[in-house]
Parts: C-alpha cells; structure tokens; sequence
C-alpha cells in the first residue's frame, strides 16, 4: 500500500472517530421517573433536537457534555422536574466567554469547560 | 548413616536455594524493576523476599503508590508506619501526591499525616490545613506564588448558597455575580430581560390570554427558576473547584520547589 492511500485510510479513520457518538433516548434508571409520561416527552424533545434540529443550527456548546446531553443525563439521574431545571441552568450559562469563569484544570484541551453529572 | 546424610545435605541446599532470606534484599534492583515498569515482577520480588513485616509493608506501600493502588496503599501503611516517619522524601512526594487525588484519600491521608509527624510551619501538609478553613489574615503564611489562588479560595469560601440563591430570585445573575461568576451573571440576565421583553411584547399584541403568553410566562418562569437552584448549586461546587485548584497548585509548587520521589 503506498503512502497516499495509508494517509487516506488514517484521515477515514480520523473523521471517523471524530463523528458524534450515538445519541440514545432516556435511560431511565429511577423507578419513579418510569411512570412519569411528561418524562418521555421530554426524552423524546431532547432526541429530536440532538438527532435532527442540532445539526441543522450547527450547534455548538461551550461545554464538553452538550446541554442537551447533560439535560437528558440529569433527567435520568435526578428525575424530571430537578434535571430539567439544572440542564436549563447549564443552558443558561452557556455563552462562548464562560470558560473564564471556571478554573484552570475544568477547561479541557479543546477549550470546552468539563461538565459531570454529581451522583 | 551415609545415606541419612546425604538426604540432610540436599535439603540443606534447596532450603539455601529457596528460601532468599539468606541473600540480601536488592533494593537497586526494585529500583530498576521500578524504573522500567515491571509491575508483576517488582511485587513478586517483594513477596519472595523475606523482610520484616514492617519493611516488607514499607516497600509493598512504595509499590501501589507508584501503580496508583491508593486503597491497597493505606492497607500498607498502618505496619510501615515507623519507616515511614523516618523517610521524609517519601513523606513529601505523598503530601504533593495525595494533593491531586479525589477527596476521601486526600483527608484519609492527611489524617494519617498527623500521626506520622505533626503539623509544619510551611509545607504542603501546612497549605493542606490553612485551606480547610481559608481566611484572608493567613495569606501571608502561604508562599507568594499561591497567593492568589488562595487569596481567591478565602473569598469564596465565606460565601453563602443560601445568600446566591434568595440574590438570584431578587434580580436573575445577582447571585452568580454574588459567587464572581461575571460572564454566567451577564449571560442569566440577558437571557431573563429577553424572556421578559417577550412578555410585555406578547401581553402588549395579543393580550394574556393567548397561548403565545403563557409559552413565553413558561419560558420565563422555567429559567427563573433554573437561575435559582443553579445558583445555589454554583456556589457550593465552586468553593469545591477553587479549594481543588488551589491544592494542583500547592502540589507543583512543592513538587518543583522541593522534588521528592519513590526510592
């Protein structure tokens, strides 16, 4: 195989990884939330927006867990009312200068602030 | 006769050959077994040598320091505890070490630290205590180059979750400016005003009762509410962020200060 076709192949294999990760509907880990309909309505809003209105706006987060993400993500852990208003708070704050407002190690090598959900 | 001691010469011989508490204990060769990384063979060495249990505890709490084993080190340390105090290099690299770790190891170990040897003047163990309770008349006592980042702790560290929060439902972003989160109180409030603009707007053309004002009163209320509980959440885990901060920077200060190491 000569050089270009094994600089092709890398560049396939970058672009690849390089692809959003597969974007699930909720897992709901709580029993309480399973029974809750608006929980699934605000699922399947959140998959909609990842899965169709995100790429159309070309979104882009300033946070290394998207909004959208760590919204579904806290739903799950804190149950609907709860996450949705900590998602909301994250959605709130995302502005492109808000990496100054957080300390050094929380900012990532792509300039994203690191986000987690607090179990 | 003969035959009998022939027997006692050969078992005589694989009891010298196998049991290596005869030999010396290489302690160049764990460092070489260190230094290239042979994890399986330096704890095997360690267990086929036959050391005291106290060294035998000292060396096995060096190796799962260096393989970040942090449990199984704490294990080890309660026997090497006399080697330990006496091992004042070792002593400094835990302290820049266990600085970095996740909190209940970083406590664990400090609480250790104390019995091991008592409270310095200056020092990372010194830095540890002065940032449990931060206070901006112990700002002198820390080095000049950690200043700053201590002298930010203390501010934060009086600060209220309570206080974020009633600020917040007051006026939306007070609270985050309350806490020195400039650009979050900028961002909250220009996101609140629009969602209230929209209101009036809303109320103004087509009157309350129409579906338009309620989904903009929806917005509205949801982000308010949100700023609340955000700012209350934000005040808490930025004294957690800034005291972590503050402790990456006491342990490479030190590190680079005052390098220490394993062996």
């Amino acid at each position: 195989m000569d050089l270009s076709a094994t600089m092709a192949n890398e560049l396939i294999e970058n672009c690849g990884s390089e692809k959003p990760k597969s974007r699930s509907f909720l897992k709901l880990s709580k029993s309480t939330s399973k029974y809750n309909p608006f929980t699934y309505l605000a699922g399947g809003l959140l998959f909609v927006y990842q899965n169709v209105l995100s790429e159309q706006i070309s979104a882009n987060c300033n946070f290394e867990i998207s909004c959208s993400e760590y919204t579904k993500r806290c739903i799950n852990e804190y149950g609907l009312f709860k996450g949705t208003l900590v998602g909301l708070h994250q959605l709130s704050c995302c502005s492109p200068t808000i990496y100054k407002d957080y300390c050094e190690f929380q900012i990532s090598e792509n300039g994203k602030v690191k986000n987690e959900v607090v179990k | 006769m003969k035959l009998l001691n022939n027997t006692a010469l050969i078992i005589a011989f694989f009891f010298l050959c196998s049991y290596n508490s005869f030999g010396q204990f290489d302690l160049d060769f764990v460092k070489h077994l260190s230094k290239n990384q042979f994890a399986d063979e330096h704890l095997a060495y360690l267990e086929s040598s036959a050391l005291p249990v106290d060294s035998m505890a000292y060396f096995k709490a060096k190796y799962f320091i260096e393989y970040e084993n942090d449990s199984m080190f704490f294990k080890q340390c309660d026997s090497a505890f006399e080697l330990l105090s006496m091992d004042t290099l070792f002593l400094r690299y835990l302290d820049n070490y266990f600085l970095k770790k996740e909190e209940n190891y970083r406590e664990e170990w400090f609480i250790r630290r104390n019995e091991i040897c008592q409270k310095d003047s200056a020092g990372a163990q010194f830095c540890y205590h002065l940032a449990l309770n931060p206070s901006l008349s112990d700002t002198t006592k820390v080095p000049t180059l950690l200043r700053d980042d201590f002298i930010r702790l203390a501010k934060v560290y009086k600060k209220k979750p309570v206080v974020a929060l009633l600020l917040s439902a007051v006026l939306p972003g007070l609270g985050e400016l309350y806490i020195g989160n400039l650009r979050a109180s900028i961002a909250k409030f220009g996101s609140q005003t629009i969602f209230g603009l929209q209101i009036v707007e809303s109320i103004y053309f087509v009157g309350l009762i129409h579906p338009l004002s309620f989904v903009n009163i929806g917005f509205f209320s949801a982000f308010y509410v949100a700023n609340i509980v955000g700012s209350y959440r934000d005040t808490k885990t930025k004294k957690h962020d800034l005291k972590n901060q503050f402790f990456f920077h006491v342990s490479d200060y030190y590190a680079s200060m005052y390098p220490a190491s394993i062996y």
